[in-house]
């Protein structure tokens, strides 16, 4: 078996615990479920000297369903989420997003806050040491050109977390701590469109938890693309978030993974608020998807094919819920 | 870097275990070369086959994504945990009665998710099966008797197999 | 469901049919069979292997000097140690190299005391290449001023085949109707679920004894030895369980002479075992292959010729990937009456991975040609592809070009039986009239069949197999037998044939085939070919036993043995089933008689078929079988997202001997086909594999297996044991071209690279949908979700 590098392992029993154990370790890394972390620390994409277990600490984790807002532990697993009653009822976009993440065994030990911080992805950069130095390296880790985009200045590797894009359609917000106290964020203010500072999150700061609106009236749901049934990431995933009042629209948000360094929230939808849901708006709908994703070869699957099939995932899954909200 | 190790205590298969170990072991690793449990199985390391599934605390998960060191304080079942002085597991006992074990790699994975999976919803169904295993990789069944197997142990049924 | 049947004496009950369970399952499903992989020996070194990383490079510098002082380390080897020791069908490979010629080349080896300190000092090991141009295609590599990848074969050209049969310009000229297509099979692997893994450990008189998961334990010992420059006879080979193998531990790969290098160089035993990532780079691929295939027939649908022109990715050397033509060319020239064929194949050095055989071995990839070209061909001359088939199928009795006697022909009743299950017909009209109707999701249901040789194939000098049965005084039996066991139950069919001559229970049968000092000769679980060879191997011994038996009951007995037969534990009377006396009894009373006897016999089973032979016109394999696969599809037409809803499946079985193990051969292989078909798929770019791993080398999961609706048609092979014949490859060459047949007619596009995978297909009903530079859907496609 393959040799794991040696590092300090430190458990903290609080968020800040953790935070001041972060500030004061050079090389530290916090450890959630380990289904990201654990592959590429193995695969040296990462290196550590210090790993900081989120796992003993209390308030990371739990759900507490309010009358207005539902407030979710960034410890949480993703089956637990998937499992909630609550959530399943008030945000199937959410459930249905925890559960299209790898495989159940993953989803067991996978957390929500694990999910939202995902690495980026790329096939230049998910390899091992030798492959990687065999192909000269790429700019996210050790080289300085990106593989996918020879003359880009930023590295193009695409965030490819589920569970992101439910959130974003849901808007959701997060509290982040960090040593000089919390703060929160909307999710979508959460993310870089850079694939190699993808998180808006300050030196040792750590996502603590997310909160979502309850909306009465919306329905949401979340589709992924992918070439098998399960443990697969996506090569596009869409969520959508819409109410309907009568024959018209009355609300509308999308959000993409998968295709751009970031989970996309599709700009512009507004426009088709207050109208029927016609031929007319799904043809515009998806000319907005297309226009709000970035897809680049980062996936063994081609850029016209993702760039294709997204649009079409999004026109499909709103169809859907528009049918279901008549 | 030297090693650091160390000391957990935990609840393998039953009895009490404490051992050291470096900080960087996989449960997995240390369940095949500090403790000689083989039945685990090593395929992947990456958390994309299922080969090593073990429960702890009554959830299965990949144990070559679990550190060592989380065991500390946990209860761990491994596929030799599931014998009892009877015999085999019902589960076991369906998957060779049924002829689910070919080359039979996968199959301690696949038979801790299994058994975890009927525990947790005694009215499973083929379908709620098939994506229950979905994380486990099989190269020789193509599922199907894993499947059959696993519909036998829920409705208590036998396919009249010799031994 | 099978009865079971319980055993008693008064009534002759059969085990042959029913459903018998694996006896090593138990130990399996516990987690106590001790796999290889989980094998530690006393004073074992752990050996690690330095892989290039590049696919075309001259070795300028190796410096191992850090790497031999690092503590723990006990040896550093690299191809000057070797450097004479040529091995492979043609010589073309050696453990460690003196060149790189593919991206997983072996470049140096270390023993070390633990995996940590061999990894370690692979790090140490400084080399300086010098990168050479690549060729990454045969069509690449067959140019005049291509790079020269062995300086042994100039033009990079490797193995060449051919075989003709008949006129071909009149047979063209007697053709209304001719389909010429591309066809493009891909580089596949074959994923064992337990890695590769070698243990190797030589004694103080030279001898070296190799545990290793190799199929073929006896010829390995020929192939392994000029690795090594050791005598064949100096090698004892060991098969430990293995966690699967589907052909690819048919040769010798250079990871086994590695660990025995660095075993002799240690005086230690030495444990090479890959990682996953080391698996899919360095061990073989399932061969690539561009298939110019043509096909003819007249206006009324009757098969006028076939030919075929085949250019083989080689790779960097020369495994069994290339040899495929011998097995392409029956399906070209015996697959439907054919009466007129040209076959060529010429293999070509690439800069790839290279080949190794894998179930189906070549004849998945022709499979997919043929198959297809036979549903355009009905298409063409306007009749239901069924028909088609039954018009061009062979009977019983026939001989195909290449010489392949169809003693028991099941094909028609193959087509159909699946034809019939699966409202065939019916649906593919109703299916076709809807292809071009409003709506996202299509419906397609395909046909596809093909012949496999079923009874071994005679590419050796023998094809036979070394049986030596015994019996103690408790009579238990023990069969010693060069059958190898990889997982396919191969236990549970000698088992049950043992209890079924002998009428001894079938948990008192124990098999010993791991080790070739002890067991006899066998050429190899390969070719569909242990059930019916070693089958009848078992057999023939179990009966030398049986008669020794009832001879010597008789004498006790004072009656004739002609009278008399084994049932139940018992020597009973044929007649009404009295039983006589106890079989254990008549056992110790044959030891401990005045003049003692022991039951131990012997049997060399050669099958009645010839040797393959340079011209490729012989009866090579002892029996031949055909299945026929109907595949039923839902395709999302902007997606191209393939869902197989159900798959038929007729196979001639010959006769069924362990139902239970038939029906795991026939889903196993048919999963390893759908994943061919669908998403797996390496994707090598200028040599170098991009996605060595599961995550994105895609095995099928268990939701994307369908149900199966299998049919045995039972054609009673009379060369068979009870009448069976192979059966473990077809349902992997069949199952591909089905769908694409389903594929077209769902949605009238047809793709003839593999996988099929959603991207290809959305492409190809864009681009059959929007005429080119249009640019635009057309409505009939873009219609909302049904």
């Amino acid at each position: 078996m393959p040799v794991m590098p040696d590092f300090e392992l430190l458990r903290p029993d609080s968020a800040e615990a953790a935070v001041a154990l972060h500030a004061s370790r050079p090389a530290s890394r916090y450890l959630a479920g380990g289904t990201d972390l654990l592959p590429n620390l193995r695969r040296g994409l990462a290196d550590t000297a210090t790993v900081i277990d989120l796992g003993g600490i209390a308030e990371l984790a739990g759900i507490r369903v309010d009358a207005d807002r539902v407030h979710i532990g960034a410890g949480t697993t993703l089956a637990a989420l998937a499992a909630h009653p609550g959530i399943a009822a008030e945000l199937p976009a959410l459930a249905q997003a925890a559960l299209a993440v790898a495989g159940p065994t993953h989803r067991e030990s996978a957390t929500l806050g694990g999910n939202l911080c995902l690495d980026t992805r790329c096939r230049y950069y998910n390899q091992s040491t030798p492959w990687r130095e065999a192909n000269h390296y790429c700019m996210k880790l050790e080289g300085d050109v990106c593989r996918v985009a020879p003359k880009s200045k930023r590295c193009y590797a695409a965030f490819s977390g589920d569970v992101a894009p439910a959130l974003l359609a849901l808007d959701a917000e997060v509290d982040i701590v960090g040593t000089n106290g919390r703060r929160t964020l909307a999710l979508a203010e959460f993310y870089h469109d850079d694939g190699m500072r993808w998180l808006a999150l300050d030196r040792g700061e750590l996502l603590a938890a997310v909160r979502v609106p309850l909306a009465p009236g919306w329905s949401s749901g979340y589709e992924k693309l992918r070439i098998r049934g399960a443990i697969d990431f996506p090569l596009s995933g869409v969520a959508v978030a819409l109410a309907r009042d009568g024959e018209r629209l009355a609300g509308l948000r999308i959000a993409c993974t998968g295709v751009s360094s970031r989970p996309e929230r599709i700009e512009g939808l507004d426009a088709l608020v207050g109208q029927p849901l016609d031929d007319a708006a799904l043809a515009q709908l998806e000319k907005l998807v297309l226009r709000g994703i970035q897809a680049m070869e980062t996936t063994t699957a081609s850029v016209p094919y993702r760039r294709k099939a997204t649009p079409i995932l999004a026109r499909r899954l709103v169809t859907r819920l528009w049918t279901e909200a008549a | 870097m030297m090693s650091v190790e160390t000391e957990i205590r935990f609840k393998l298969n039953g009895r009490e275990v404490s051992l050291k170990v470096p900080v960087a072991m996989k449960t997995l690793a240390m369940l095949r070369d500090k403790l000689g449990m083989t039945g685990t199985k090593y395929a992947c390391g990456e958390g994309e086959c299922g080969a090593c599934t073990v429960e702890v605390d009554g959830r299965t998960v990949n144990s070559c994504l679990m550190y060592a060191v989380d065991c500390d304080g946990r209860e761990l079942v491994t596929i030799e945990g599931l014998r009892t002085p009877e015999g085999l597991h019902p589960v076991q006992q369906a998957f060779v009665d049924h002829g689910a074990v070919q080359c039979g790699f996968c199959m301690p994975g696949m038979i801790m998710q299994a058994k975890n999976l009927i525990e947790n919803n005694p009215g499973l169904t083929r379908e709620e099966a098939q994506r229950g295993l979905e994380g486990n990789l099989c190269r020789c069944t193509g599922y199907t008797k894993v499947l059959d197997a696993v519909e036998a142990v829920v409705s208590g049924k036998s396919c009249g197999s010799r031994p | 469901m099978q009865e079971t049947a319980t055993a008693s004496p008064t009534v002759k009950e059969t085990l042959i049919g029913q459903r018998v369970r694996k006896p090593d399952a138990p130990d399996k499903a516990t987690g106590k069979t001790r796999y290889i992989n989980d094998m530690v020996l006393p004073q074992m070194l752990i050996g690690k292997v330095l892989f290039a990383g590049r696919p075309h490079a001259r070795i300028v510098r190796i410096d191992t000097g850090a790497a031999q002082k690092l503590p723990g380390v006990h040896a550093v080897l690299t191809g000057k140690d070797v450097a004479e020791l040529r091995f492979g069908f043609v010589r073309d490979n050696v453990a460690l190299k003196d060149k790189v010629r593919c991206e997983h080349d072996e470049i140096a080896a270390v023993a070390a005391e633990t995996e940590e300190i061999a990894c370690r000092a692979l790090e140490l090991i400084e080399v300086e290449y010098e990168d050479l141009p690549g060729v990454f295609s045969p069509e690449a590599g067959a140019r005049e001023d291509a790079p020269q990848i062995h300086d042994r074969f100039p033009g990079n050209k490797s193995l060449a085949f051919e075989f003709r049969h008949g006129d071909l310009a009149a047979a063209e000229a007697a053709s209304e109707l001719i389909v010429d297509n591309v066809f493009r099979p891909h580089h596949v692997t074959h994923c064992c679920m337990g890695t590769s893994c070698a243990i190797a450990d030589f004694d103080h008189n030279g001898k070296l004894t190799i545990w290793t998961q190799t199929q073929y334990p006896y010829n390995y010992k020929m192939d392994l030895a000029p690795a090594l420059g050791i005598h064949p006879g100096d090698i004892r080979v060991i098969q430990p369980p293995v966690g699967g193998a589907f052909g690819s531990k048919l040769d010798v790969y250079p990871y086994e002479p590695i660990a025995a290098l660095l075993a002799r160089k240690t005086g230690r035993p030495v444990k090479v075992m890959y990682s996953r990532e080391e698996e899919f780079k360095a061990s073989p691929t399932r061969q690539a292959a561009i298939i110019h295939m043509r096909t003819g027939c007249t206006r009324d649908g009757v098969l006028t010729f076939r030919t075929a022109d085949v250019l083989l990715d080689n790779g960097a050397y020369t495994s069994w990937g290339p040899t495929i033509p011998v097995i392409m060319m029956r399906t070209t020239s015996g697959h439907y009456r054919v009466p007129v064929v040209d076959f060529k194949a010429q293999a070509i050095y690439t800069n790839n991975p290279y080949a190794g055989s894998f179930r189906g071995y070549g004849n998945v990839q022709t499979t997919w040609a043929t198959a297809q070209q036979m549903d355009m061909l009905a298409e063409m001359v306007d009749i239901d592809p069924l028909e088609f088939h039954l018009k061009n199928a062979q009977r019983s009795g026939e001989v195909t070009p290449q010489r392949s006697f169809l003693r028991e022909c099941a094909l028609v009743e193959c087509l159909e039986t699946a034809a019939t299950a699966s409202d065939y017909s019916r649906k593919r009209k109703e299916y076709a009239a809807l292809r071009d109707a409003p709506g996202r999701y299509k419906k397609g249901i395909g046909l596809a069949s093909s012949i496999h040789n079923a009874g071994g194939a005679k590419i050796h000098k023998s094809d036979g197999i070394g049986t030596i049965l015994k019996m103690d005084d408790y009579a238990r039996v023990t069969v010693i037998t060069g059958a190898s066991e990889i997982g396919q139950g191969i236990d549970a069919v000698i088992t049950l044939i043992v209890a079924e001559e002998l009428g001894v229970p079938l948990e008192h049968v124990t098999l010993v085939n791991n080790d070739s000092d002890v067991a006899p000769w066998d050429v190899g679980v390969h070719a569909s070919r242990t059930t019916f060879i070693a089958g009848n191997g078992t057999r023939r011994a179990a009966r030398k036993a049986k008669a020794q038996i009832l001879n010597a009951a008789a004498k006790m007995l004072e009656e004739s043995p002609e009278d008399l037969d084994l049932r139940a534990g018992s020597v009973v009377r044929n007649t009404d089933g009295a039983a006589l006396i106890k079989l254990e009894r008549v056992l110790r009373q044959m030891h401990f008689q005045a003049e003692p006897e022991l039951v131990m016999v012997t049997d060399y089973y050669e099958p009645k078929s010839e040797p393959e032979g340079a011209a490729h016109v012989s009866d090579h394999s002892a029996a031949y079988s055909h299945a026929v696969h109907i595949a039923e599809i839902t395709v999302d037409t902007l997606t191209g997202e393939i869902k197989v809803d159900k798959v038929t499946v007729a196979q001639d079985v010959g006769r069924v001997i362990n139902r239970m193990g038939l029906e795991g051969q026939i889903e196993g292989g048919l999963a390893i086909g759908l994943g061919y078909a669908l998403s797996e798929d390496m994707r090598i770019e200028n040599g170098m594999l991009k996605n060595a791993c599961f995550r994105d080398y895609k095995l099928i999961t268990a939701p994307e297996m369908p149900p199966l609706d299998l049919h045995f048609i039972e054609s009673h092979c009379a060369e068979g044991p009870y009448g069976a014949k192979g059966i473990s490859e077809l349902p992997t060459i069949v199952i591909a071209p089905a769908i694409a047949n389903a594929l077209y007619n769902a949605t009238g596009v047809r793709i003839f690279d593999p996988p099929m995978s959603p991207e290809k297909v959305a492409r190809a009903i864009f681009e059959r949908c929007a005429p080119a530079g249009s640019g635009a859907v057309e409505p009939r496609l873009a219609g909302t979700a049904a």
